[in-house]
C-alpha cells in the first residue's frame, strides 16, 4: 500500500481535502507519546493518507512540527501532498521547501485558487511546477474541484517526474530570497483586482470613522437580533407556548396528579421551554456576528482595537481570543495559547470571561423584552459594551500590579472583502443554534426537573415551594444578593444554578416562579433591580467548564483568582448600579 | 403508574446532570460542537482541546 503524508498550514483547507478524498473511510487517533490527534484514511485500500498537524515550518520545536518531522523520516512515506493556500504562496511555499529536503515526490495541492484568480493572481502552473520540481494540481476544495484528479494522480501511482529537481537552502532567508524570485517569474499580478478592498479599507481603517463604524455595525448586528428578527420571532415562540402547548398539555393532564402533571408543566415544559424559545435571539446574532466574520470586517476590527488596547496598556493580539469570548469563554481561554508571553496569556484569559459568551443572551433577552420593552437593543448593547469597557479597565489594572509586561507586536493578516457565502452564514449560524438546542435537551432538562423535585419536596415529603429543599438553599445564600437589589431567594437559587450554563439562570425562573415568565417576573424586579441583576449575570463567573478550563490551562491558583475576582467585580458593579441608581431615580 | 414515570424521570436527569458535570469538569462547554464553532472568528487556528501544553 502507498503511504501518502498530507501537510500543509493552518487554515489552507488540509482537513477539507482529506476528507474529500478519504470520505468516511478515516481512522482518528494520537501520536505515541503526545497529544497531537492523528488522522489516517484510505483510497480504495491502495492509498493511506496520513493527515499530519497544521504547521508553518519544520524548525521550531513544538509538538506538531516534531511529530510531522519524525514521520517523514522514519513513517515509509512513499509520496508528500503539499496543500497551500494559492493566495499565499509567499508564505505558504516556505514549507514546501523544507518538505523539498526529504527528498520524495512531492504534490504541491494549490488550493483556493479562485480566491487567487480574485485577488489578481495568474500563476503559471506549468512553470511553478517545472521550477519546483514537483506535480502542480489547483483545486478549490470547498467547491470539490480538482479533488477528482489529486485522486486520480495518486491511484496512478507513477510519482517519479514530481520529485526531478532537490532544492538545499542554508537557512531561512536563502529560502525566502528563492521564493520572491520564483513567484516573480511564476505570477502575474493584476493590481486593480485588490482596489475594491483598498478602498473600503480607506474607509473602514480610517482614524475618525474606524470606531463609529465598528461600533455602530455592532449596533446594527443588535437592532436586527432584538428589534427586527430574533426578538419578535422569540415572542412568537413564547405565546405559543403558553397560550397553545401549555394550555393543551393541561388539559390532556387534568386527570392525572397534580404533582404529576407539576413536572411536566412547571419542571420540563417551564423550564426548557422557557430558554428554547430564545433560539430566534441566538441565531440572529450570530447570523450577523458571523456574516462580519466571513466578509473580512472582523480582522479589520482586531486590527482596529489593536491601537485602542495599547492605549490602554493591553496586548492587541490580546483581542483575538477576548472576540472568541463572545461565543464561548472555553475556547477563548485556550486561545490565549497563541500569545507568547506567559502573563499575556494569564492576564488574557482573566479578562475572557468578562466578555459576554452567548449563553448569557436568553438572560437578556428574557430581562430586556420584560422590563425595557422597545428598548432591548439599547440595554444588551449597554451590557455588551460595560463587558468590554471593563475588560479594559481591568486589564489595566492588572497590568499595572499584577502582569507589569512589554507590549508584544500584534501581526495579523488582513484577507480580501468578499460577500459571504450563504451557504457558510448558515452553517456557523445553525452551529450555534444546534449548540443551544443541545444543552437545552442536556443540561437545561436535568437542571429543571432536579430544581422541580427541589422545589416541591423537603424530608417530609410534596411541600410547598417556601417550605422545599431549594427555598431552604436560596434563603441561606440570599442576603448576599439584598444589597443589590434582587432579594427574593428565587433569584439567588437562578444565580447559582446557573453555574451549571448561564441559560439555565431562564430554565430555573421558569420552574420557580411558573412557565409564563414575562407575567410573572414584574412581581420580583423592579426595571433597576433587573438590570443589577443582569449586569450581575454578566460579569460573575460564566459557567463550570470555564473554571475547569482555568485549571488545565494555568493550575488551581489562577482558576480560585479568576472565580474569586469574577464575584467580587459583579457584586461590586451591581452594587454601584442598584444604589446609584436608587438615588438617582429616588 | 405516575410515580414510576416520575422516578424515571428524575434518575435520568440526575444522571444526565452527573455525565454533564463530569464533561465540564473537563473543560467541555456541552455544546457538542468542540471548539471550531467558537474559534471561527479571524480565522483562527482551531484549538486542539486535547493538546492543553503550552509550547
Amino acid at each position: 500500500m502507498i503511504t501518502a503524508a498530507l501537510l500543509g498550514n493552518p487554515n489552507v483547507g488540509k482537513t477539507t481535502l482529506f476528507n474529500a478524498l478519504t470520505g468516511s473511510n478515516q481512522h482518528v487517533g494520537n501520536w505515541g507519546g503526545v497529544t497531537v490527534e492523528k488522522k489516517e484514511g484510505y483510497i480504495d485500500n491502495k492509498i493511506k493518507i496520513v493527515d499530519l498537524p497544521g504547521i508553518y515550518a519544520m524548525d521550531t520545536y513544538s509538538n506538531e512540527e516534531k511529530v510531522s518531522k519524525e514521520f517523514l523520516q522514519n513513517g515509509n512515506v512513499d509520496v508528500i501532498i503539499n496543500i497551500v493556500d494559492a493566495s499565499s504562496l509567499d508564505r505558504n511555499l516556505y514549507l514546501t521547501t523544507q518538505l523539498k529536503q526529504f527528498n520524495k515526490p512531492i504534490i504541491l495541492v494549490l488550493n483556493m485558487v479562485d480566491v487567487a484568480i480574485s485577488k489578481g493572481f495568474d500563476i503559471d502552473y506549468v512553470l511553478l511546477a517545472q521550477k519546483l520540481g514537483v506535480k502542480i494540481i489547483p483545486i478549490v476544495a470547498s467547491k470539490g474541484k480538482g479533488i477528482s484528479e489529486v485522486k486520480d494522480f495518486l491511484l496512478k501511482e507513477d510519482y517519479i517526474a514530481t520529485s526531478s529537481i532537490s532544492l538545499k537552502f542554508k537557512d531561512e532567508r536563502e529560502s525566502y530570497a528563492f521564493i520572491e524570485v520564483l513567484l516573480k517569474s511564476c505570477i502575474n499580478k493584476n493590481k486593480n483586482n485588490n482596489k475594491i478592498s483598498e478602498t473600503i479599507d480607506k474607509i473602514v481603517l480610517n482614524k475618525i470613522l474606524a470606531y463609529p463604524l465598528f461600533f455602530g455595525s455592532l449596533f446594527l448586528i443588535f437592532m436586527f437580533t432584538f428589534n427586527w428578527v430574533g426578538q419578535p420571532l422569540a415572542d412568537f415562540l413564547d405565546s405559543l407556548l403558553n397560550d397553545s402547548l401549555i394550555p393543551l398539555l393541561s388539559n390532556l393532564l387534568a386527570n392525572n396528579s397534580p404533582w404529576f402533571s407539576s413536572l411536566l408543566i412547571d419542571g420540563i415544559v417551564g423550564g426548557v421551554g422557557s430558554v428554547v424559545v430564545f433560539l430566534p435571539v441566538i441565531l440572529a446574532l450570530f447570523l450577523g456576528i458571523s456574516f462580519l466574520e466571513d466578509s473580512g470586517y472582523m480582522a479589520r476590527a482586531a486590527f482596529i482595537m489593536d491601537k485602542l488596547m495599547r492605549k490602554m496598556g493591553l496586548s492587541g493580539k490580546a483581542f483575538i481570543p477576548l472576540i472568541v469570548g463572545f461565543g464561548c469563554s472555553v475556547p477563548a481561554i485556550m486561545s490565549a495559547r497563541t500569545l507568547e508571553s506567559d502573563k499575556d496569556r494569564k492576564l488574557t484569559a482573566l479578562l475572557v470571561p468578562l466578555m459576554s459568551c452567548n449563553a448569557r443572551l436568553p438572560v437578556y433577552a428574557l430581562f430586556a423584552s420584560v422590563f425595557f420593552a422597545g428598548r432591548e437593543t439599547i440595554i444588551v448593547f449597554s451590557l455588551y459594551l460595560m463587558g468590554i469597557g471593563l475588560a479594559f479597565g481591568i486589564g489595566l489594572l492588572f497590568k499595572k500590579t499584577l502582569f507589569k509586561k512589554d507590549e508584544e507586536p500584534f501581526i495579523i493578516e488582513l484577507p480580501e472583502y468578499k460577500l459571504p457565502e450563504p451557504k457558510s452564514l448558515l452553517l456557523h449560524t445553525w452551529e450555534k443554534g444546534k449548540g443551544f438546542l443541545k444543552k437545552a435537551g442536556t443540561i437545561i432538562f436535568s437542571v429543571s426537573v432536579i430544581v422541580w423535585f427541589l422545589s416541591n419536596f423537603n424530608t417530609t415529603g410534596m411541600v410547598d415551594i417556601n417550605a422545599s429543599f431549594l427555598a431552604a438553599i436560596g434563603k441561606f445564600i440570599n442576603p448576599i444578593f439584598i444589597p443589590l437589589g434582587f432579594a427574593h431567594w428565587q433569584n439567588s437559587i437562578a444565580l447559582l444554578t446557573g453555574l451549571m450554563a448561564k441559560e439555565v439562570v431562564v430554565g430555573t425562573m421558569g420552574v420557580i416562579y411558573g412557565g409564563n415568565l414575562t407575567h410573572s417576573l414584574g412581581g420580583y424586579f423592579t426595571p433597576l433591580s433587573a438590570y443589577s441583576f443582569l449586569v450581575f449575570v454578566l460579569l460573575y463567573t460564566p459557567c463550570v467548564s470555564v473554571i475547569a478550563t482555568m485549571k488545565k490551562e494555568y493550575g488551581n491558583k489562577m482558576a480560585i483568582f479568576s472565580l474569586s475576582y469574577q464575584l467580587v467585580l459583579a457584586w461590586i458593579v451591581s452594587f454601584i448600579i442598584f444604589n446609584v441608581g436608587s438615588l438617582i431615580i429616588g | 403508574m405516575e410515580f414510576i414515570i416520575v422516578g424515571v424521570i428524575v434518575i435520568a436527569a440526575g444522571y444526565i446532570l452527573y455525565c454533564n458535570i463530569k464533561k465540564q469538569a473537563s473543560g467541555d462547554c456541552g455544546c457538542g460542537n468542540g471548539c471550531k464553532g467558537c474559534s471561527h472568528s479571524c480565522e483562527l487556528k482551531t484549538v486542539n482541546k486535547k493538546d492543553h501544553k503550552i509550547v
